[in-house]
């Protein structure tokens, strides 16, 4: 009977043994990529809150590159930005192998390269987007991989701004980064669908290349009938994409969305009528 | 089940749970959303958009020789407009295209640039907080998917005696059905919840294990379990996302399953017997069980960090579970328009009382809760004078006053009855009665800091306080008490102050009553009128005389003589009546 007792005890505490092994692993493990994905969401929730202060910015007539009035607001976007590339940079560089087993990898990659790129660092974030190897693949996260796919285009807008906005520049320059920005947005918005939520952000920043564009239209001194052209190739491009945003964002109930950039682009595009 | 089996089954149900923990948050961080920037452009409604209309679509209004004309040719040819023209143009520029709109059989609002550039401008950058897959598209899977394993091993740990507890065609099998339906619904975004689930899971199975029979009605009871888990879980997730610290967390999660666990065991039978009432939903408000579900975990979880710590057990728990949907059931004002009146009332019930209460007895405050609510349903007229405001604080006050000087003994007195709980229950009850009946109680005279409850509640103590040893048992205390309470309600005389001993009237009854029968030294008086129950009958015959025929000092003095008589014939060997007491108290106090 002793026997017997002494056997099941035994059996018992193999048992616990195993279990306890088992879970001290798993603790150890586990205790690792809760702390390297709780670092992630801190960077995607600055990033988040950068790009928000920033936004809400921009019918203040400021962007990053012009200080002044808006001052404040930019410069805690800055930081944001800053603070997300930092801490996605780190991941990347020190926690690579569990980012990649949690499939983390990309969605630290994406919130790093598009920080660079709002901090003005053009070139890093070109070569990190255009390196992304599987992160731009079909098996990559599709937000992440159609924004890398994305992300070149996202600054040679921003060059073309500058460029008409500092008038050093002929009208062809621009005009050469506008279009190559809207071509490299056209191959991103392909890549994706119109049901993806991400397809409406890439249309909107090709809207917002559109403005930058009528801008220089008008700024380069340019003369007819070589304007004349221009415009009517704007106004083309413009009545296409609005088109296009209007069969989107008036399904999602949102038609002062419309009626923003139909005003600011000198259209009558509206989501109640014929289009 | 042996012990070592449940000690390894335990092991690897917080292993698998820890990691369906861990793969929610993964989940959830790779599915952020983000909110995206947009390359940089001029965001501005300005000359510029307004040039850009006169040269395409609103090219009909550029006439020639117009100021439209001249300002679009300016804006072409690169330069800038004086500021008052550009303002001009762009204000003549929105005109035109709500106009152009119009005739072509569109609406718009019409939108100044400050709006377009506000209101508008919030829209369109809403748009751009971007998920990363389409909705449904996730291929991840859902938080339940997650925690399937672990509550498959919580379930057969449970259900393995009666499995067919578990088929759907019963209400139990359909209760859990409902549960593990409406908690797949709630929003788990944060890392902490899969525990939550996992533990209220666990009070279901455990109701339906140990109660099968408050399951009783099939749709009934699946909408029991819908309308629960939904209003705890999700209350209990947000503010579990919002917590701070590991601790906090863990006890929102433990009341949270206190909560639920009460409201299925409980609101089973009163829920269940009405399901009409209690389940129903009307214009989109949630039902009023979800209501009261939600009213229960955020008095018990509150923000200002009252820790009402162990004074809720899981009985006290479902006792004002219950109180709460009968109240609301009889008086449905208590909902309020937006179902905000019940959870106001428990929130400030609990919040007010809960250190006075626990000063008196550990588990009062849960009964205290459940008697403001009984007698609020009772006069909801009064408490309740206007649909959707919150109710008058009538009986929270009083009941702070009662449980406040129930609780804590004046520092100038030597001695105070130590009321047990239903003593004080009994106390609250009679002063709440009081209240309803003239609620100018809780409301102190004008140029007075004090109530005259709490002036009353004062010199009655004192009164007590002041008695010579051996003093009154606290039972006997407490319906001299009463009785005081109730003389109150009669006479506000009582709480006069007599200029020569500066000591209100009331104070001046008890002295009366106690000095003169547990003073002197004759010992066959004392041990006839000292008894307890005698100076108890002498104190209230007292009160209810005075309250009859009015108070006055003097008064007061006729029964001190009376009662000194009665103290000496009973030392010279005559009977003691009490009922020729009052008899003779009446008289002296007539005669006075």
């Amino acid at each position: 009977m002793q026997a017997s007792e002494s056997r099941v005890c035994a059996v018992v505490v193999r048992a616990l043994a195993a279990a306890a092994i088992a879970a001290l692993a798993t603790a150890c493990s586990f205790a690792t990529s809760v702390s390297v994905t709780r670092q992630l969401r801190e960077a995607q929730e600055s990033f988040s809150s950068a790009a928000a202060a920033e936004n809400a910015a921009r019918t203040q007539k400021m962007t990053l590159a012009e200080t002044g009035a808006g001052g404040a607001a930019l410069g805690s976007a800055a930081s944001g930005y800053a603070l997300a590339a930092q801490i996605a940079r780190g991941l990347r560089e020190n926690e690579a192998s569990t980012l990649e087993r949690d499939g983390l990898f990309c969605p630290a990659l994406t919130v790093e390269a598009m920080s660079l790129w709002r901090l003005g660092k053009r070139d890093d974030a070109r070569t990190l987007a255009e390196n992304a190897g599987p992160c731009r693949g079909v098996d990559a996260p599709p937000r992440d991989r159609t924004l890398l796919l994305a992300l070149p285009g996202l600054v040679q807008a921003d060059d073309a701004y500058r460029m008409s906005r500092d008038g050093v520049h002929n009208y062809e320059s621009v005009k050469a980064n506008v279009m190559g920005a809207l071509g490299k947005l056209q191959d991103a918005a392909a890549d994706a669908t119109p049901r993806q939520p991400v397809y409406v952000y890439l249309l909107t920043s090709q809207l917002a290349v559109l403005r930058t564009w009528s801008e220089a239209i008008k700024s380069e001194g340019l003369v007819d009938p070589e304007q004349s052209a221009e415009f009517q190739a704007y106004k083309d491009k413009r009545d296409e994409l609005l088109r296009e945003y209007r069969s989107v964002v008036c399904d999602l109930g949102s038609p002062e969305s419309l009626d923003y950039w139909s005003t600011l682009l000198g259209s009558r595009k509206t989501c109640s009528g014929t289009p | 089940m042996g012990t070592a089996e449940l000690i390894i089954f335990a092991i690897q149900a917080a292993i698998r749970l820890a990691e369906a923990a861990r793969r929610a948050l993964v989940d959830s961080t790779r599915r952020q959303a983000l909110t995206l920037p947009l390359p940089d452009f001029p965001a501005v409604i300005d000359a510029n958009s307004a040039a850009d209309f006169y040269k395409s679509d609103g090219s009909t209004f550029n006439v020639a020789g117009s100021d439209i004309q001249k300002w679009t040719d300016l804006v072409f040819s690169g330069q800038s407009l004086p500021e008052t023209a550009e303002r001009d143009f762009v204000a003549r520029y929105l005109n035109d295209r709500a106009l152009l709109i119009f005739r072509k059989g569109s609406t718009t609002a019409f939108r100044s640039a400050e709006d377009l550039g506000g209101v508008a401008a919030t829209q369109w950058t809403a748009l751009l907080e971007v998920r990363q897959w389409r909705k449904g598209g996730d291929p991840n899977p859902s938080t339940l998917q997650r925690l399937a394993g672990t509550l498959i091993e919580v379930g057969v740990d449970y259900f393995q005696r009666d499995p067919s507890l578990l088929r759907t065609e019963r209400p139990t099998g359909k209760a859990i059905q409902s549960f593990l339906s409406a908690i797949g619904d709630v929003s788990f975004s944060m890392e902490k919840p899969p525990r939550l689930a996992v533990s209220l899971f666990g009070a279901l199975a455990e109701s339906v294990q140990a109660n099968p029979e408050l399951f009783g009605a099939d749709d009934a009871s699946r909408l029991l379990v819908d309308n629960v888990t939904r209003a705890v879980a999700k209350d209990a997730q947000e503010r579990i996302a919002a917590a701070g610290d590991t601790n906090t967390e863990e006890g929102i999660e433990a009341w949270a399953t206190l909560v639920f666990r009460s409201m299925l065991r409980s609101a089973g039978g009163t829920v269940l017997s009405a399901p009409g009432l209690y389940l129903g939903v009307e214009g989109g408000r949630p039902s009023l069980v979800e209501t009261v579900g939600r009213a229960l975990l955020g008095a018990v979880i509150q923000e200002d960090a009252v820790h009402l710590g162990t004074l809720f057990t899981q009985s006290a728990m479902d006792g004002v579970v219950q109180s709460a949907l009968r109240a609301v059931a009889a008086s449905p004002d208590l909902l309020g328009i937006d179902h905000s009146v019940v959870s106001a009332l428990v929130r400030s019930v609990a919040g007010e009382l809960a250190e006075s209460s626990q000063q008196v007895g550990p588990d009062l405050l849960p009964d205290a809760i459940r008697l403001v609510l009984d007698k609020t349903a009772e006069h909801v007229d009064l408490l309740l004078p206007q649909i959707g405001a919150p109710p008058r604080p009538l009986l929270v006050t009083a009941s702070r006053v009662v449980l406040e000087r129930l609780a804590k003994p004046d520092p100038a007195e030597h001695w105070r009855p130590r009321f047990a709980k239903a003593d004080a229950l009994a106390v609250l009850e009679e002063v709440l009665d009081q209240v309803t009946q003239n609620p100018g109680w809780v409301t102190p005279p004008a140029g007075t800091a004090s109530s005259p409850l709490a002036a009353l509640l004062d010199a009655s103590l004192k009164g007590l306080a002041a008695m010579p040893v051996p003093r009154l048992r606290p039972a006997s205390a407490l319906r001299v008490l009463r009785a005081a309470v109730a003389a109150g309600g009669r006479r506000l005389e009582l709480l006069d102050v007599d200029p020569a001993s500066g000591e209100r009237l009331a104070t001046q009854v008890l002295d009366a009553v106690f000095s003169t029968l547990r003073g002197g030294a004759d010992a066959r008086a004392a041990w006839t009128l000292a008894r307890d129950e005698v100076v108890t009958a002498a104190a209230i015959e007292a009160l209810e005389r005075l309250a009859d025929q009015g108070v006055t000092s003097e008064r007061i003095k006729a029964v001190r003589g009376t009662l000194l008589a009665v103290r000496n014939d009973v030392g010279s060997g005559a009977p003691f009546d009490l009922e020729g007491l009052g008899e003779r108290v009446s008289q002296a106090i007539a005669a006075a």
